[in-house]
């Protein structure tokens, strides 16, 4: 991070990053913060537990006693939305860490050494991009059985591949870089120039990647969610708490809009990171 | 016959895969504290035959022959034992500073490693070193431009912290490929003196690669003069500046710009032959004036012409007229030190 923001400076004095970032960034970065502060204290913030029953009686609008109203089941939604952060954060971030780190060894291993790993490799992401995304990981989930760490095996098993072809991609083309063979002229083993020369400069555009993956693991969190693969009920989680809320989406809408927001807000909050990040790499790339 | 050589190549071939060779049979040998050359136009193999040695070669290429570096067999050294040569004993330095250096490292992060790797030496020692390296070859301020990225550098000054990465680890032998080409004029001199100081005061010896007769004349004490992967002459600089023996030196001497004050410049006629159509004997017959049918019939060996003085070529005897077109230049000015000493 402090190597790209010095280079956006584009010069020798060095200002403390954030200085140099944009307002989408910074917006991005309070917003994730704020969210991960609100999931973290939520024992503290949340007026309710999360799965006391009959608070009121059930699918009760918004009120002053219910800021987001209660569910069929009189549960109060703002609790429940507060709580299931937790979860959600933890779904965006292990899904992304785990395929992030798989596909970057991978994607690094096969890009630097060219040739037949190279070529093994290309077989085996055709293989799995040919599946859409959500199938694959609806069908591994379906047969381990439904639950969050089979949910976390399927994407991992799933999303590599995505890591894996862009870090590829930048390796073959760093790879004929003069800094490689001068590197291999020094004496250095494959291994330290692979991962101390070769991977700063193609990590990049794989974490800003991991940050629209992030957005697209909740979803996907939600999705299986709602058809009941994924986070188990009563523990409140924002798309089974949709898929919990469906039937009564003319007469009690707030059963669904409140977690829905709250997806919409999270999503927007990383993609304006992630977007901030690539912009500023284009920039430094271009100039 | 000289034991006391530091490297010696013998009959190096280098052939990428399913083609003909592009390095045919290359031999010379370089003594200890010495400065050979090499020197030839653009595709001539002599940078193939700079990274043979190092057993850098692209990918598709291999090689034959016998490199030996003081008593050891290079050709035949375990992948991890060359590792270790490489940087440590032998280094090398690039043509292009702007790619050489890794974008993302602090030069002087860059510098501490390669002595922190040869030497296990500690981070804080080795970072020392690093400072002193680089004020060694001329970067003032190093305590804070260590800190700085390549790209916050000049042309000229990248080559110059590519060098110390060369040098961190007091190599025994500096291979240098094209090492100022990419330079302006001014800054090429600058340069070249930097590195003929440091090989003088390391006792290194050094194996400079260019397609430039001046960068080499100044520099180095021998010179080898390759055309289509082959020596077509070998001999002592002043020797071979001031009798060429072979048509396409005389050629190449012809074709430096600043050597032919007042005269007209005589590019060489032709281009470089297809490695894949060589002519059985001299692969310069096309191109040259004094070609005989003899020249292209069978292969023409390096044959010695005065003591340390080789060439191939079997028109030796008519090449006065050639060397009379070179008379004409001013050949003090291809002798001239490019640093200007």
């Amino acid at each position: 991070m402090s190597a790209v923001s010095t280079m956006a400076a584009g010069g020798p004095a060095r200002r403390p990053w954030l200085a140099t970032a944009g307002w989408p960034l910074r917006i991005g970065l309070a917003g994730i913060l704020a969210v991960g502060t609100l999931a973290a204290f939520a024992p503290l913030i949340a007026p309710y537990e999360p799965t006391a029953l009959g608070l009121a009686q059930g699918l009760t609008p918004p009120s002053a006693a219910h800021w987001f109203g209660t569910d069929q089941l009189g549960r109060d939604i703002l609790t429940r939305v507060l709580y299931a952060a937790r979860v959600d954060l933890q779904i965006g971030t292990i899904g992304v860490i785990i395929p992030l780190i798989m596909g970057v060894v991978i994607g690094l291993f096969a890009g630097y050494y060219a040739g037949w790993p190279d070529a093994i490799l290309g077989r085996v992401i055709d293989v799995v991009t040919a599946f859409p995304f959500l199938v694959l990981v609806l069908a591994i989930v379906a047969m381990l059985g439904p639950g969050l760490r089979n949910f976390y095996i399927a994407i991992s098993l799933v999303s590599w591949v995505a890591y894996a072809r862009i870090v590829r991609g930048e390796a073959l083309g760093m790879r004929g870089r003069g800094y490689i063979l001068a590197a291999r002229s020094l004496g250095y083993s494959d291994a330290r120039i692979m991962f101390r020369h070769l991977l700063p400069n193609v990590i990049v555009p794989a974490l800003v990647f991991g940050m629209s993956d992030f957005v697209l693991d909740i979803l996907a969190g939600a999705s299986l969610g709602f058809f009941g693969l994924g986070v188990q009920p009563p523990t409140p989680e924002w798309g089974v708490m949709i898929a919990e809320g469906r039937n009564f989406i003319i007469t009690a809408p707030w059963v669904v809009i409140f977690p829905g927001v709250a997806i919409i807000v999270t999503s927007f909050f990383v993609s304006l990171i992630g977007d901030s990040v690539s912009d500023i790499v284009r920039r430094v790339r271009a100039s | 016959m000289r034991p006391r050589d530091v490297l010696r190549v013998e009959a190096l071939t280098v052939v990428f895969r399913g083609g003909a060779p592009v390095v045919r049979g290359v031999s010379f040998e370089i003594a200890p504290g010495e400065a050979f050359g090499l020197v030839g136009e653009s595709g001539s193999g002599k940078s193939l035959t700079c990274r043979a040695i190092l057993r850098l070669l692209p990918r598709g290429a291999t090689c034959t022959g016998r490199i030996t570096y003081g008593a050891r067999s290079l050709l035949d050294l375990g992948d991890t034992e060359m590792q270790a040569l490489r940087g440590s004993t032998i280094a090398m330095i690039f043509q292009d500073p702007m790619t050489a250096l890794n974008p993302v490292l602090r030069v002087g992060d860059a510098i501490a490693q390669v002595i922190q790797s040869h030497e296990g030496l500690g981070a804080r020692a080795a970072r020392i070193r690093a400072l002193e390296m680089m004020d060694r070859v001329g970067i003032r301020d190093a305590a804070r431009r260590a800190a700085a990225y390549p790209h916050e550098f000049s042309g000229g000054m990248r080559q110059r912290i590519h060098i110390a990465m060369a040098l961190a680890a007091h190599p025994t032998l500096l291979l240098a490929d094209e090492p100022t080409t990419a330079l302006d004029v001014v800054v090429q001199a600058e340069i070249l003196r930097l590195l003929d100081d440091l090989r003088r005061e390391q006792g290194m010896s050094l194996l400079l690669v260019s397609h430039d007769f001046r960068v080499v004349a100044g520099l180095c004490d021998r010179v080898g003069v390759m055309y289509a992967g082959e020596l077509v002459e070998l001999g002592p600089t002043s020797m071979v500046l001031q009798r060429p023996e072979h048509p396409y030196t005389i050629g190449l001497m012809n074709s430096l710009p600043e050597a032919v004050v007042g005269g007209r410049l005589r590019p060489i006629p032709g281009t470089l032959p297809d490695p894949e159509h060589l002519p059985p004997g001299c692969a310069f017959a096309p191109r040259c004036e004094l070609a005989v049918d003899a020249c292209t019939a069978t292969p023409i060996a390096l044959t010695q012409t005065s003591l340390g003085h080789w060439s191939r070529c079997i028109r030796i005897d008519r090449l006065d007229a050639l060397r009379r077109s070179l008379a004409a230049t001013d050949p003090s000015l291809a002798v001239k030190d490019p640093a200007g000493t």
